[in-house]
């Protein structure tokens, strides 16, 4: 009976020699190969430019389209699918010169015509990226390169909002076919692969006409949706994944084999001091109130303790490296508590005052943050009740005005999109449609400035008179960290996560 | 006979019926909002409340349910709020991922707790003593932290296995099995342990009956006594053990799943429940609810067919 035994215990080793050597076939290659494998949080959801996810699922879709404007590293915009792109006098009308020779991965040729076709069905279709294309009145097809959009109002995201999901470019003749959402058709560096992509992968080959193939070096993209860091830490490190967002605390250990790193700022986290009339918290009406708050927390500790290694302190709304930014704003409100007291007593509340706030422990997995807030507030007085509100009703109850102040964190994009998304008195995070005569010509100015230098001055000024009236009382600035394996570059970024498809080059090792 | 088949059947769809109506009023006492989801946290309130009413959502909960019932008699299930596309989409891919998962780990819980059944009750007392520790030590080790053990063990430190990831069957076998190696462990070792002790308990009653030591006086050969009438006596319990251990099995799939990023029914079922995606939320309750009651039905039928004795319950 001996020998049966040997034969199972020889069968179980061949089958274990050769699963291994299945996986480690299939997974040989990395950068010194042609394939290209990153790790984002979130699936794959539509194709469709008026349903793209332009936050964590960018890349999913920047694989297949290219689009009309590009962003720099800077986030300045350049040139993409248009060669050049002119305003008028009056920033109401913007003229786009189309690149020649450029052609769907269907064979259709991209034109004026075709470029028309996308933003006209952009404007009239409902999704999350509707208001990209709010300020586009018409849109003229000038022969076959020249495209020009007519604006009701100057639009200064316009241009930013064309390098993403409103300038992203399918074939017209996918968009009449109704099949754009699960079959993409762009002029992209990659075409889909329908083939090798399954629930959690997204995979494409390289589109051999792209006509800027040497921006992007890889023949094979995939793209994995990954949620646990623990996960990803493991895929990277036995090299399934190339690049993707870690925790800081991971870094130490992907350092010890050879990985490199990469911050990309995302936008900011803190107090919205939203009830600025003081309509159901009177206090808030008074600035020096706001701006007490302000100089009682110590931002020191949010970013040192609270995310270790994952935040900048930041005193301002608008994400470094944009036009808004202003580097002179920072440590306008050092915590000073005696400072602070003697601006809550000239306020009128010596004593300071109670307060009800959402309970967000849920997302920030720790009872730190409301600890943290009880502390500094209530050293000057101001006493904070926690309320629990369920995750799913939380962003709803801060933006309905349920909450004179909260704590939460938003994203940044351009300074025109932060002002939309949070300044307007009819924006989504003004639940209290908060607004100021001054504000108000300062917005304005800024909209109408000519793009570049003097437009970026007006948003300072914009950003300064924010911080000034302590409309909000930001903390930090979290940073996400992407490591990356040997052989592979994250380019630099100055704003946004994950960063764009082109900074992923290929490095010495 | 048959009436007994019917009457088990009308009430599995009874049981199947109130499960699937108690989810769907749970799933409207969390507050979901649907429309937050599509439109993201810079949409205005206004837009979000447009967006609920269009789906219906901001109707009551026993409106909203006659409305899905009512639809789920003529065959639809409905469209998934956040892709807007049928929510039974892609279900067949993430059913395979499971089901190869539960289904390998079912075929590892059957063959082993079988083995080790048999010899502890038929070994010596130091084989029994052996299974019976090593069926309490898997049994006290929880599926999820196990996962992680094999994966760092197996995948990042030692890499054989792929540390997360799923080829289909028909891409390739060998990367199927190569794929599901350490999940399939992590899930059925528990049921292997849970199930191995009922059996073993089962067989030893039985073989200290009186018509075994009838058998063996009449000179019936020990296998045949074994495999003929002992384990065909013994099997009613392991196999309602087996039963138990296909669900938890089920539960700890979607556990095993978020480690190995499977993307399989688990992954599906918490993206959808944090995104609140009631339709998705709801086809996943009735095909995993229906499930776990199709798996029970066929465990009775089994042991009506094995002991006649069950039949007369």
């Amino acid at each position: 009976m001996r020998h049966p035994r040997s034969l199972a215990v020889a069968a179980v080793l061949a089958c274990t020699a050769t699963l291994a050597g299945c996986h480690q076939s299939s997974e040989a290659g990395g950068k010194a190969g042609d394939d290209l494998t990153l790790a984002v949080p979130i699936p794959m959801s539509s194709f469709d430019p008026a349903r793209l996810n332009t936050g964590s699922g960018l890349l999913y879709w920047q694989a297949v389209y290219d689009t009309l404007v590009r962003l720099d590293a800077q986030r300045r915009p350049v040139p993409g699918l248009a060669t050049s792109f002119k305003y008028s006098d009056h920033q109401t009308e913007l003229t786009l010169d189309l690149r020649s020779g450029v052609t769907f991965s269907d064979g259709t040729a991209f034109d004026a015509q075709a470029a028309k076709a996308n933003i006209d069905r952009f404007r009239k279709t409902d999704g999350p990226n509707k208001a990209m294309a709010a300020s586009i009145e018409r849109v003229d097809a000038a022969g076959a390169g020249r495209l020009v959009l007519h604006l009701s109002e100057p639009d200064p995201a316009l241009l930013s909002n064309l390098a993403s999901a409103l300038g992203a470019m399918v074939s017209p003749r996918a968009l009449a076919a109704g099949t754009v959402a699960q079959k993409p058709v762009g002029t992209g560096p990659y075409l889909y692969d329908a083939a090798g992509s399954r629930a959690g992968t997204t995979s494409y080959t390289r589109n051999k006409t792209f006509w800027d193939a040497k921006d992007f070096p890889f023949g094979h993209l995939k793209i994995v949706a990954l949620t646990d860091p623990n996960t990803i830490l493991n895929g990277l490190k036995a090299g399934q994944i190339d690049a993707a967002p870690i925790r800081p605390a991971q870094l130490k250990s992907l350092k010890a084999r050879g990985m490199s790193s990469a911050t990309f700022s995302t936008g900011w986290k803190g107090l919205v001091l939203a009830d600025r009339a003081g309509k159901t918290l009177p206090a808030l009406g008074k600035v020096q109130v706001r701006q007490a708050i302000n100089l009682a927390l110590d931002r020191d500790l949010f970013s040192s303790t609270i995310v270790p290694g994952g935040a900048q302190k930041t005193d301002q709304i608008f994400a470094s490296g944009t036009g808004a930014y202003d580097a002179s704003l920072t440590g306008m409100y050092p915590r000073n508590v005696a400072k602070a007291k003697t601006l809550m007593a000239q306020a009128g509340y010596p004593h300071g005052f109670s307060v009800t706030m959402p309970d967000l422990t849920a997302f920030a997995g720790t009872p730190a943050l409301n600890t943290a807030i009880d502390q500094e507030l209530g050293a000057i007085g101001i006493k904070v009740s926690w309320k629990k509100v369920p995750a799913q009703q939380i962003l709803e109850s801060m933006q309905r005005g349920e909450y004179p102040m909260f704590f939460t964190a938003l994203s940044s994009k351009t300074p025109w999109e932060d002002i939309q998304a949070s300044v307007l008195p009819g924006a989504a995070w003004n639940p209290f449609h908060s607004s100021d005569p001054e504000l108000a010509g300062l917005v304005r100015t800024a909209q109408r400035a000519a793009p570049g230098a003097a437009q970026d001055a007006a948003f300072k000024a914009v950003n300064r008179w924010l911080v000034d009236n302590a409309w909000y009382a930001p903390v930090m600035a979290p940073l996400e960290t992407w490591a990356s394996a040997p052989g592979l570059r994250i380019g630099a970024q100055s704003q946004g996560s994950p960063p764009d498809l082109v900074r992923f080059q290929r490095s010495a090792r | 006979m048959t009436r007994i088949l019917v009457k088990r059947i009308g009430a599995a769809a009874v049981l199947w019926a109130a499960v699937a109506t108690a989810a769907f009023f749970l799933t409207g006492l969390g507050g979901s909002d649907p429309g937050r989801a599509i439109l993201g946290p810079s949409a205005t309130s206004a837009a979000v409340a447009a967006q609920n009413h269009e789906l219906g959502v901001d109707r009551p909960l026993p409106a909203q349910f006659t409305s899905w019932a009512g639809d789920l008699l003529h065959g639809d299930l409905g469209r998934s709020y956040l892709t807007g596309r049928p929510a039974i989409e892609g279900l067949g891919q993430r059913l395979s991922v499971t089901m190869s998962l539960v289904g390998l780990s079912l075929a590892v819980v059957v063959g082993l707790s079988l083995l080790l059944a048999v010899l502890a009750a038929t070994g010596r007392a130091g084989i029994d003593r052996a299974v019976q520790i090593l069926s309490l030590t898997t049994h006290a080790v929880p599926g999820y932290l196990l996962a992680l053990l094999l994966l760092t063990a197996f995948a990042v430190e030692l890499p054989i296995f792929p540390a997360f990831g799923y080829v289909p069957l028909t891409a390739s076998p060998g990367r199927w099995l190569a794929a599901l190696a350490l999940p399939v462990t992590a899930v059925a070792l528990g049921g292997v342990a849970g199930a191995a002790l009922q059996g073993r308990g089962a067989l030893i009653d039985v073989l200290e009956s009186d018509y075994i030591r009838t058998l063996r006086s009449r000179g019936v050969p020990a296998r045949s006594v074994l495999l003929r009438h002992a384990l065909r006596n013994a099997a009613p319990p392991w196999l309602t053990s087996l039963s138990l251990a296909f669900v938890a099995m089920l539960g700890g799939a979607f556990m095993v799943e978020k480690v190995f990023a499977l993307q399989g029914l688990g992954t599906l079922a918490v993206d959808a429940t944090v995104a609140g995606d009631r339709p998705v939320i709801m086809v996943l309750v009735l095909l995993t609810g229906g499930m776990v009651i199709l798996v029970n039905l066929l465990t009775d039928l089994a042991q009506m067919w094995l002991v006649p004795k069950a039949r007369t319950a």
